[in-house]
């Protein structure tokens, strides 16, 4: 059975003075992350915000709950429907992603895990990697999506899967534990630039989804209300 | 007719020429247009392309062109290229972000030519993005520039210079209004019924697509005659009645916020209660939600669909109806800006349950239903007909797959392109608006002298 390198009595972390660099560097880099995404935001409302002077038919409140709810199955999206294993790759890559974040916590918090738990870590960054690979293949090979990529749509996806495979090789081997932080620091710095910001904007554009289907009573659908 | 192709149309040459002071212009007008929920919607596109078959125009002709990620590319490049700290470094298929006379050209195409700003996109954004709202503001900044496809701009300047976009004259205006009087007085047998014209203090202030007065007059006829049977306190106005607005289509926010503040001023003019907007998709989206933003003010008074009206009527019990006059099986086609983008939506569905026997819901319905492909102001950019009659094949589908002899749809502009689906896919269907199908299952009530 697999255990966890910092439960085990050989394991030792790397030389203190590199670890203590790459954790200070882990850090500047989810605050650089954090910095210029609060900028971003901010950026945003510098455009002004503009009041809304039609009179609301339903409940913005209930749209943006739809659109955090409800409007996040597949059977309420067609675009999900009808892509069932897009949007299936979509939620475990981003169930991989979350898992890979929790576990560099736990590396730099020297938080041991007890064996079951980091086999389902595993699990999950095994089941991540694949989605995200599935998902960049897909991109390769359908010409539209070709046609729609850019640069940054690549190296977003290629910097992501990198993070999740040096995660789960860092489950098994302590000397992975050096290049795991290393791509942690490349994606954090990364995420501003391109559209891993999505992170911080989803939820923004999710909000304004609600807020306008909601108000204008369209969603919830109106059958579903009573 | 000048095609989109033809390399001497006048309007390509002007884009092609167009002069580092309109670009920038144009650019400046796009920066004044973007607010923060504009700006954030342009940063959240991640690609993941499964906008694609939302897009009516995307999945009957497979041009990538048509995606909405592509359109919402255009306008997202140039937003970075303007506004972002990085700029124009992520190049694409759309080009380096420059607004110049390429971009211009690809902005045309693109957001006017394969777009019906039906909102299908916008629902199925995994992002939630406003693409939708995004590429009509894209459409504003090529209207500061007067770059809107002739076709839709004339619409719309003689909707602002006639007060209709028909361009009907009052007194025609006037005879039609006073012949279809009489021919209602004949229809329910009442020497008093009339359709009132200026008529100070009412409940409703009606207004219709001109269309109506100017080739369809029975159709307004159908609305007088619920009118009459549910004893409404209506009228019309004599100056302006016109319910569409094709500034929402152009971009045009000056004239769009014009051609609405009339139908206000007419409001306050007769002291009318509640503002009633008759079947019309686009003209409901404009009148009841665009219209306070590009007026900046609150409405002082309600503003209603004549959908809402009739369904009133007969949950409320003020109008009969036999459904059994109407025997063909029916279907509705529910247009976008009064459902997807309105919220007008299981209201059709009770009046045709109870005006008709054999009612069929199309699949897709409701909100996630298909264009028909007529909105967007395509109905009147001739240049892009030949794409508008072929995208409208999923519409033709969706119609022969439920077995209906008559489509009902609540609107117009839909009316007119589903008219020519009929004929361009011989569907063999009748199309009607809510109204002439409920009042042929009305039952008229002799009233009292």
């Amino acid at each position: 059975m697999p255990v966890c390198p910092s439960r085990t009595a050989a394991f030792r972390f790397p030389e203190m003075s590199l670890f203590a660099v790459l954790k200070l560097g882990v850090l500047a880099s989810v605050l650089f992350c954090l910095v210029v995404l609060t900028v971003m935001l901010l950026q945003t409302f510098t455009f002004g915000r503009r009041p809304t002077y039609a009179h609301p038919q339903g409940s913005s409140f209930a749209g943006i709950v739809y659109a955090f709810g409800l409007g996040m199955l597949p059977w309420e999206k067609e675009s999900a429907a009808q892509h069932i294993w897009t949007y299936a790759g979509g939620i475990l890559y981003h169930a991989g992603i979350l898992m890979a974040m929790l576990f560099l916590a736990t590396v730099l918090l020297r938080i041991s895990l007890p064996a079951t738990l980091l086999q389902a870590v595993r699990i999950l960054l095994i089941i991540g990697v694949v989605s995200g690979v599935a998902l960049l293949i897909k991109r390769i090979l359908q010409p539209h999506m070709r046609f729609l990529s850019g640069g940054d749509d690549y190296l977003a996806n290629v910097l992501v899967d990198l993070l999740l495979l040096l995660a789960l090789t860092a489950t098994f081997t302590e000397t992975m534990l050096v290049p795991f932080p290393v791509i942690a620091i490349i994606t954090f710095i990364y995420i501003p630039f391109g559209k891993l910001r999505h992170c911080v904007f989803y939820f923004y554009t999710r909000v304004l989804f609600g807020v306008f289907f909601g108000r204008r009573g369209v969603l919830p659908h109106p059958s579903k209300k009573a | 007719m000048a095609s989109d192709k033809d390399p001497k149309d006048p309007y390509l040459e002007r884009i092609r020429q167009l002069k580092p002071g309109q670009l920038e212009s144009a650019l400046a007008s796009f920066k004044r247009l973007l607010d923060h929920k504009t700006v954030a919607n342009l940063q959240s596109c991640v690609n993941c392309g499964l906008c694609a078959d939302s897009c009516h125009y995307f999945l009957v002709t497979g041009e990538t062109e048509a995606i909405p990620a592509y359109k919402l590319k255009l306008v997202t490049s140039v937003f970075r290229k303007l506004l972002s700290l990085l700029g124009g470094l992520a190049r694409g298929s759309e080009g380096d972000g420059a607004l110049d006379s390429q971009m211009v050209e690809k902005w045309i195409d693109s957001l006017y030519g394969r777009c019906t700003l039906c909102g299908r996109c916008t629902l199925n954004c995994t992002m939630g993005i406003n693409i939708t709202r995004l590429i009509r503001i894209a459409r504003t900044t090529l209207a500061s520039i007067d770059l809107v496809p002739p076709g839709l701009q004339s619409t719309v300047t003689t909707a602002v210079e006639k007060g209709n976009n028909m361009g009907i004259p009052r007194e025609e205006w006037l005879d039609t209004l006073q012949w279809l009087s009489e021919e209602l007085q004949m229809e329910v047998g009442d020497h008093k019924a009339h359709l009132p014209v200026d008529k100070p203090g009412t409940k409703l202030l009606y207004t219709v697509n001109p269309r109506e007065p100017k080739f369809f007059p029975l159709s307004l006829l159908a609305t007088a005659k619920i009118f009459y049977a549910a004893s409404e306190s209506w009228t019309v106005s004599s100056d302006y009645y016109d319910v569409t607005n094709y500034g929402l289509y152009s971009g045009d926010d000056g004239a769009a916020g014009l051609l609405s503040s009339r139908l206000r001023e007419s409001m306050v003019e007769l002291g009318a209660k509640t503002l009633i907007l008759g079947e019309c998709g686009h003209g409901y989206n404009s009148n009841r939600w665009e219209a306070p933003e590009w007026l900046v003010a609150e409405d002082k008074f309600q503003v209603k669909s004549i959908i809402q009206i009739i369904f009133d009527y007969i949950r409320q019990g003020h109008i009969k109806l036999d459904p059994s006059r109407i025997q063909k099986r029916v279907t509705l086609h529910d247009p976008c800006n009064l459902v997807r983008l309105g919220g007008i939506i299981e209201e059709q569905r009770f009046i045709l349950r109870n005006a008709v026997t054999d009612f069929v819901e199309m699949s897709p319905n409701r909100e996630k239903n298909y264009c028909c492909g007529g909105g967007g102001g395509q109905l009147s950019m001739t240049r892009y007909a030949k794409r508008r009659l072929e995208t409208g094949r999923i519409k033709a589908d969706q119609i022969r797959k439920t077995g209906a002899k008559i489509v009902v749809t609540p609107c117009h502009n839909c009316i007119d392109q589903l008219s020519e689906l009929n004929r361009e896919y011989d569907l063999k269907v009748e199309i009607k608006t809510v109204s002439e199908v409920v009042a042929d299952a009305l039952v008229i009530e002799k009233k009292e002298k």
